[in-house]
This record gives C-alpha cells, sequence and structure tokens, in this order.
C-alpha cells in the first residue's frame, strides 16, 4: 500500500486472521445486502490477496463504519483500521469533483456547515424543513429526505456557557475539560448543561477548550488528511489540558472513541496517546471517580419502562452494560437493554440516498427490540442512533445524563 | 466508586455466562468481562455431555464417568452436580432444547455425516436424529456448497450400513436475489414466515422443490439455515406442508445452531442482573497476599481496575486465548498460573491431523474447587478456573467441550453466589 501519514504496513496482522468468518456474521450491512462482501473480504482478503497496483473495491462504500466486526474479532485483527485504510485509499482514486465525494466531503465536515447556520438558527430550521430545499438536497447532492434535519438551537452550548461566565466551580484536585462535540453545541446544548450541572453537583471544575469536530465522520468517510487536521487541532488543545491534570470526557460516545481509540490508531502526533489514556465518557469517569450509584440510588424518578440502545461505538470502548447497571438501583426507571444492535445510521451513512433503505434495514432489528419493550421513552448515548430510533419507532430518545440530571437535581 | 462486586467473570463464553448467570441466581453481584461479542458462534449448539471415551462411542454419559481420569472435571465436580448444572442449562434453555429428560445420549446427524453422540440438542434437531428408527433423506442447496448431502450419506452408511439414507439436491433454479448464505437465507426465511402467503417467495420454492422429489424417506434433513428467531414457525410451516417432519442438520460456521444458542445465551445474561460487557480485556491484575484485589481492563487506552472479591477464569484453552504461547512457553494468559506441557515440544502435537492431539489438553491444574494451583497448592484464594482453561482432560477426543464449560461454570458460579454451601 502506498504511503501516507496514516498507512500503516497491516500486513503482518492479517496473520492473525483464521478465517472464521465471525466478522461476517456480525456485520449489519452484510446481513441486509446480499452483495456487500462483508469485512473479512474488506479487510484481511484484500490484504493478503492485494498489491500495489489493484484497486480497492468499490464496496468499502457500503462499509457503515459500526465496527462491530472489531468487536467480534476473536483473534484481534485490526479490521477498523484496514477499512479506514481502504477508505482513503479509494477516496485518492476517485474524482474530488464528483457528486458523491462532494456530499461525503460536505456530509464529512458538517461540523463546518452547523458553526455557520447555528448562527442563524431560525433561518437554518426553516431552510432545513422547507420542502423544496430538501428535495433539491437529495436530488443535487444525494443526501436523502426521508429523514428530518436535527433542528438549530436558538442558543449554542458555548454561548450558553459564555453567557453564564464558564465555571461556577472552582477546584484545582477535580478537573475536567468536556468535549462537547458539533452536536451537543448546535443541536443538543441541554446536554452539555447536564454535564455541567451534573458535575458542578459532584464539585468538580469544568472547562470548554476550543475544538472541532472529533473527525468521527471524516474516518467514515475516508477523509484522512481532513481528520489528521482536526485531530491536530484538538490535541493541540487538549494535550496541556491533560498535562495539567484535567481528565477529557465526552457525552458523544463517537467522540470519546475518536479521541481515545482512532487517534492512537491513525494519527503519530506527540501527546496522542497521553490524551487517549485521559479521555472518558462523561459518565464511565464519574461512576469511576465519584459514588454515582449510591447517589442515584438514594434518589428517584419517574421514568417508567425506558428502551436502552448501546451505540456500536460505546459497546466498543467496553461500554455496553454501563447505562442498565447505572440505573439498576433506582426507583422509578426501568432500562431495558434492546440487545446488540446497530442502529443503522453510524453518523452520515444513513443520511446517504442510497444508503437508506440500507440504513432502515440494518436498524430494523433495533427497531423490533425498543418495540418489544412497549417503552415510550428511549435512552442512547450517541446523537445519530438517537435520530434512527426516532426516525424508526414511536419513542422520543433522551441522553442518559439528562435522566441522571434529573434524578440528582430533582428537576 | 462503582461498588465492587462480589464476583468479577473474566471470559464470557459457555463456561463463563453459566457462572455469571449460577452466581446471580443466588443473588450476589456479578460482572462479567469479555473481550470480544458473540463467545458461542462457532459453536454447533449441541450439548455434547460425554460422547466418546477410549474411541468408543458413549450411550449412556453418566454410566461413563467411571471411566474418567479422577481429576476429570465431572470426577470434581460430582455426579449430583452434573445433574444440578444440566437441570440449570435445562432452564436457561427453556423448551429450545430437547434430550433433557433422557437421561442418555442421542446420536445427531452432523454436516460430514457423522454420528455425535449429545445429552442435548435444539429442537430443529430432534426429529433427525440418528438414534431413532425411520428412513432419512437429506437435501443440500446447490448454493450452499459447504454441505454435501450425498458425502454425508456416504459417511453415514460408513458407520451404519443399514441406515437408510437417500439424498437431493436443490438449487437449480432458485427465486430472483435469493440470499447465497445460510445467514441471508435465515433473515429471510424469518420475514417471510410472518408475511402473507403473496408475500413469500423463498419458503414456497424450498416446498415446492423439495416436495418434487421422491422418495422422501420418513424424515427430511436440511442444512440448518430455517430462520434465527422464528425457527419453529419456519419447521412447523415446512412440516405441514410437507407433510413430514423436517430437521436441521448443525453446520460448521457460520452455525445457525450456535448462532441462536449464543442469542439465547445473550438474552439471559441481558434479563439478568450481570453486568456484562464487551471489549473489556484484562490485561493485569493486584494482588493483597494470596488474593487478586482488583484486574486491569484495557478500554480503547486506558487502563480501568476492577475490584472484587472473588474472581472467575473463564477464558477459553487454545482457541478462545485463554491458554497461549509466549516466547515459546504455554502460559496461561491472565493470571500466569502454570500450564505444563510435555517438555519436548514434538510431544505437543501428534503427526496426523486428525490424531487426538496433545494440545487440547493443555490448560490449568485444579483443586476439589476448581480453583487453579501450582505445586498442589491454589495459586490465588480467591481465584477459581472453569471451562476449556482447565486442562488435564481432552474435551475434542471426548466430545465433551460444551459439558465441561457447563459443568465447571455452573458448579463453581453457584458455589461463590451461595457461599459455598451448594453446588
Amino acid at each position: 500500500m502506498s504511503e501516507r501519514p496514516w498507512s500503516m504496513d497491516l500486513s503482518g496482522e492479517t496473520d492473525a486472521c483464521i478465517a472464521c468468518s465471525t466478522c461476517d456474521t456480525v456485520c449489519p450491512v452484510a446481513a441486509v445486502d446480499d452483495e456487500f462482501p462483508g469485512p473479512k473480504f474488506q479487510g484481511p482478503e484484500q490484504w493478503r490477496l492485494g498489491n500495489d497496483e489493484a484497486p480497492i473495491d468499490p464496496s468499502i462504500d457500503a462499509c457503515s463504519n459500526c465496527l462491530r466486526c472489531v468487536a467480534a474479532c476473536p483473534e484481534d485483527v485490526p479490521l477498523g483500521e484496514m477499512h479506514a485504510t481502504a477508505r482513503a485509499e479509494r477516496r485518492e482514486e476517485r474524482s474530488p469533483f464528483s457528486r458523491k465525494t462532494i456530499r461525503d466531503r460536505l456530509l464529512a465536515n458538517y461540523g463546518l456547515l452547523a458553526r455557520f447556520a447555528s448562527r442563524v438558527p431560525r433561518v437554518s430550521n426553516a431552510l432545513a424543513s422547507a420542502a423544496p430545499v430538501r428535495w433539491l438536497a437529495e436530488r443535487l447532492l444525494g443526501i436523502t429526505a426521508e429523514r428530518e434535519a436535527p433542528t438549530f438551537a436558538s442558543q449554542t452550548f458555548r454561548e450558553w456557557w459564555d453567557e453564564r461566565g464558564g465555571s461556577a466551580v472552582s477546584n484545582a484536585e477535580k478537573r475536567v475539560a468536556y468535549f462537547h462535540g458539533d452536536h451537543a453545541n448546535v443541536h443538543d446544548p441541554g446536554v452539555g448543561r447536564a454535564l455541567v450541572q451534573v458535575y458542578e453537583y459532584f464539585d468538580y471544575e469544568v472547562v470548554i477548550p476550543e475544538q472541532r469536530c472529533s473527525g468521527t465522520p471524516m474516518f467514515a468517510n475516508g477523509f484522512m488528511e481532513d481528520a489528521r487536521r482536526v485531530a491536530g487541532f484538538n490535541l493541540d488543545r487538549l494535550r496541556p489540558l491533560v498535562a495539567e491534570g484535567y481528565a477529557i470526557v465526552a457525552t458523544c460516545t463517537s467522540c470519546s472513541y475518536a479521541l481515545r481509540s482512532e487517534y492512537p490508531d491513525h494519527f503519530d502526533v506527540p501527546g496522542v496517546d497521553r490524551v487517549a489514556a485521559q479521555t472518558f465518557d462523561a459518565l464511565e469517569y464519574l461512576r469511576r471517580n465519584e459514588p454515582l450509584e449510591a447517589a442515584l440510588a438514594e434518589s428517584g424518578i419517574d421514568a417508567g419502562t425506558v428502551a436502552y440502545h448501546a451505540p456500536c461505538h460505546a459497546r466498543n470502548q467496553g461500554l455496553g452494560g454501563q447505562t442498565p447497571a447505572i440505573f439498576a438501583g433506582v426507583d422509578g426507571i426501568e432500562v431495558s437493554d434492546v440487545g446488540d444492535s446497530c442502529s443503522g445510521m453510524s453518523g452520515t451513512y444513513g443520511w446517504k440516498e442510497e444508503r437508506y433503505e440500507t440504513s432502515m434495514a440494518v436498524g430494523r432489528e433495533m427497531f423490533d427490540g425498543i418495540e418489544a419493550t412497549d417503552a415510550t421513552v428511549g435512552l442512547t448515548e450517541c446523537p445519530t442512533c438517537a435520530m434512527g430510533m426516532e426516525h424508526g419507532t414511536d419513542v422520543e430518545v433522551d441522553h442518559p445524563l439528562r435522566v441522571v440530571r434529573d434524578a440528582l437535581l430533582d428537576q | 466508586m462503582s461498588r465492587d462486586a462480589e464476583l468479577v467473570v473474566i471470559g464470557a463464553g459457555i463456561a463463563g455466562r453459566f457462572a455469571a448467570l449460577a452466581a446471580a441466581e443466588a443473588g450476589i453481584s456479578v460482572r462479567l468481562l469479555s473481550d470480544s461479542e458473540d463467545g458461542a458462534r462457532f459453536d454447533t449448539g449441541l450439548l455434547e455431555l460425554l460422547g466418546r471415551t477410549n474411541s468408543t462411542a458413549v450411550v449412556d454419559p453418566f454410566d461413563a464417568f467411571g471411566h474418567l481420569d479422577d481429576r476429570h472435571p465431572y470426577r470434581i465436580a460430582g455426579l449430583e452436580s452434573v445433574r444440578n448444572a444440566l437441570r440449570f442449562a435445562e432452564r436457561v434453555l427453556g423448551d429450545r432444547y430437547r434430550g433433557f429428560g433422557e437421561d442418555r445420549n442421542a446420536l445427531v446427524i452432523s454436516q460430514q455425516g457423522a454420528l455425535v453422540p449429545v445429552f442435548a440438542y435444539p429442537r430443529s434437531v430432534a426429529s433427525g436424529l440418528a438414534s431413532d428408527s425411520g428412513t432419512v433423506h437429506l437435501v443440500d442447496l446447490s448454493f450452499l456448497p459447504d454441505v454435501d448431502a450425498r458425502v454425508a450419506a456416504a459417511s453415514i452408511r460408513r458407520y451404519d450400513p443399514h441406515f437408510e439414507v437417500t439424498t437431493n439436491r436443490i438449487g437449480n433454479d432458485p427465486p430472483k436475489a435469493v440470499p447465497s448464505d445460510r445467514l441471508g437465507l435465515a433473515a429471510r426465511l424469518d420475514e417471510e414466515i410472518d408475511d402473507s402467503p403473496s408475500g413469500r417467495e423463498v419458503l414456497p420454492w424450498l416446498v415446492d422443490r423439495i416436495g418434487a422429489e421422491d422418495p422422501r424417506g420418513d424424515r427430511i434433513g436440511l442444512p440448518a439455515f430455517l430462520g434465527r428467531e422464528r425457527t419453529d414457525a419456519v419447521l412447523a410451516h415446512l412440516e405441514s406442508r410437507l407433510g413430514i417432519p423436517v430437521f436441521e442438520i448443525p453446520t460448521a460456521p457460520p452455525s445457525l445452531t450456535g448462532i441462536r444458542l449464543d442469542d439465547r445465551l445473550d438474552q439471559a445474561i441481558r434479563e439478568s442482573s450481570v453486568e456484562a460487557t464487551t471489549a473489556t480485556p484484562v490485561v493485569d491484575y493486584r494482588t493483597a497476599g494470596d488474593r487478586i484485589e482488583a484486574v486491569g481492563v484495557e478500554r480503547a487506552h486506558t487502563r480501568e481496575w476492577i475490584a472484587g472479591e472473588r474472581f472467575v477464569l473463564a477464558t477459553g484453552g487454545l482457541l478462545g486465548g485463554g491458554i497461549t504461547e509466549r516466547e515459546g512457553e504455554i502460559v496461561e494468559s491472565v493470571f500466569d498460573c502454570p500450564v505444563e506441557p510435555p517438555a519436548e515440544r514434538g510431544e505437543w502435537t501428534a503427526a496426523d491431523p486428525y490424531d487426538t492431539q496433545p494440545f487440547a489438553t493443555f490448560g490449568v491444574d485444579v483443586d476439589d474447587e476448581f480453583r487453579p494451583r501450582a505445586g498442589g497448592e491454589p495459586c490465588f484464594t480467591n481465584l477459581w478456573a472453569t471451562g476449556r482453561v482447565i486442562g488435564g482432560f481432552d474435551p475434542i477426543a471426548q466430545r465433551a467441550g460444551f459439558g465441561t464449560s457447563l459443568v465447571t461454570g455452573h458448579a463453581v458460579g453457584r458455589r461463590i453466589g451461595t457461599g459455598g454451601r451448594h453446588v
């Protein structure tokens, strides 16, 4: 494979593959798309059988980057890295001006678009929901009109934070830096506010570093240079904070996965390992360092049965059982895990017009799991999983952190 | 901190999940840590308790216990404990499995036409027991090339020349867009069974092609692809249309019978109070004297320490990674409990790949409570071992893989959960 800053010689790692096909059996895309050869082909087979001249098979475009193959492989074959490298190679082979490339670049750089759109939320919301605009987006760009666009909040999280005047707690011993991600900032600042309230309840000093998109949609679409650019920006801001004793916490499990797993796997940037070692999911960190479950068990909440869907990127961080365990001892809430399924969204994937049917077919197992719980409320840490859950079922989806805040602060 | 778990189980295969379930049922808090997901997908899903001793097929496994070495897990556990484990498995697996009440082995036809002695088996396999009388008609699909009915039939006749078996192959003109792999077919049948008759394509095609052949014998066998979740309904539909019993043949991976077992065990874990995580490999441990205090879990480049009162090693054998080679030595990969393979490397394998292999016996030595030991003493006072990480016996040659994992997992889980009062 050619020399790129992100490519690695993975031919040695393919030796670990015993061709057991377990990855193929858990791939949600292979399960619904008979044309898709599956992760065993995308990864070890292409590496073993390919050479520098052979083009990457176009089927990699159908891979959603859910990373379930990574979770299932019994031999630790680096499938995620292989697929990411294949996508990047394929990107090199395509024209930068093709409709799909422009569309993918737009979706991958959504953070940039959102930053401007969030300054004029009412106009942006009106445009995003206008039928002609959605029709044009589908015809011109290939962004599906089937899904409702997320709405822009009237005030971003960062604007709220500035207006508030920053942290209400000063504590040299307990300090966290919040990586909020683009979604929480412009679409769902309530999650960010909940994080601040819960952490301040436990007497933490919270800082909000300057940040860009975590890069997840760029990894997923093969724009490795864009990913390296944002990773560099974020690491420059996070590295000094880690050196001063801050832990990095995130409310979106794709953000935490990017920072603690994809950055060190793909980029050789100074400090990347140290930042990765100090990055946590927001509830994971609290659980480790505070008597969170004890505090919750003493409070109560009126939530009834809720259907919890563990995002694939959360399961890959070993956080699959976390949310049900956190609420196990709390009165008034019964968390029902909908099972190991994929929402089908995988970030930008479910928004692509040619992938919409596949994403809905993939998500069907999750929709059935949700319906089987009879819940009217869903819970998940990933914003695009939430979009998928709301689009495919009747539940309204919330973030576990808000439920924790409601329980602790009696709101 | 999140509370210390009373029991930490390392490994979520068959042994690990049964240990966790048994301990949780007894009422203690359990944390189940696994490296990867889907630990039983390789499995055939057949409950092999004890299939062979001294190369002879076993008819009554309980009778045959007397032939086992006195350090064999079944002898260490004791007959009553084995029966308790089987009763527990019966409860967990529900009416998806048959054979528990028979108290002896049945013979299941394998993909290669071997007659496998098993104690309990999935319901979908029940009509096809070779230990039952009746002629068998095996059907394979031309687009699922890894199952060949004629090869299987020839093999069955070698075992038992009086066994009447006929074969057929279908698949020359399947419906357009029929999935060409077992998992895809199973998913399609799951959908079609709930569709109105006009919406179905593959089901009527199967009925038509299988039904067109003559003779059809007393029962028809197909490779296992009859749905993943709606197997009972798909099977009932085929049986009512064809008018004779239909059974599934368990296959190599992708094994639907193994996947269904895995699905059921995962569901049982979710419904229990066990806190289970995947992508949480154990890479380190801390001790206080002769007790393990905590295990270090590697979670995406961060290290987390999970403290517990008791620990169960259920990491598997050479395949699962619990026993592995490091720098030319065979070691137990988490706690470095001693594994004593033969000194000469040449003695680790037999020359013929199909011979009984010495490496199948590699594992840790255990005491009467199933605690791994070094030089006769437990390595740690609060560490127990279950499943394939235990050495000293050959689960493959004895066809006792599932059974030894189930029995040791259940015995250890129940003992710990009840404070040592019950196994």
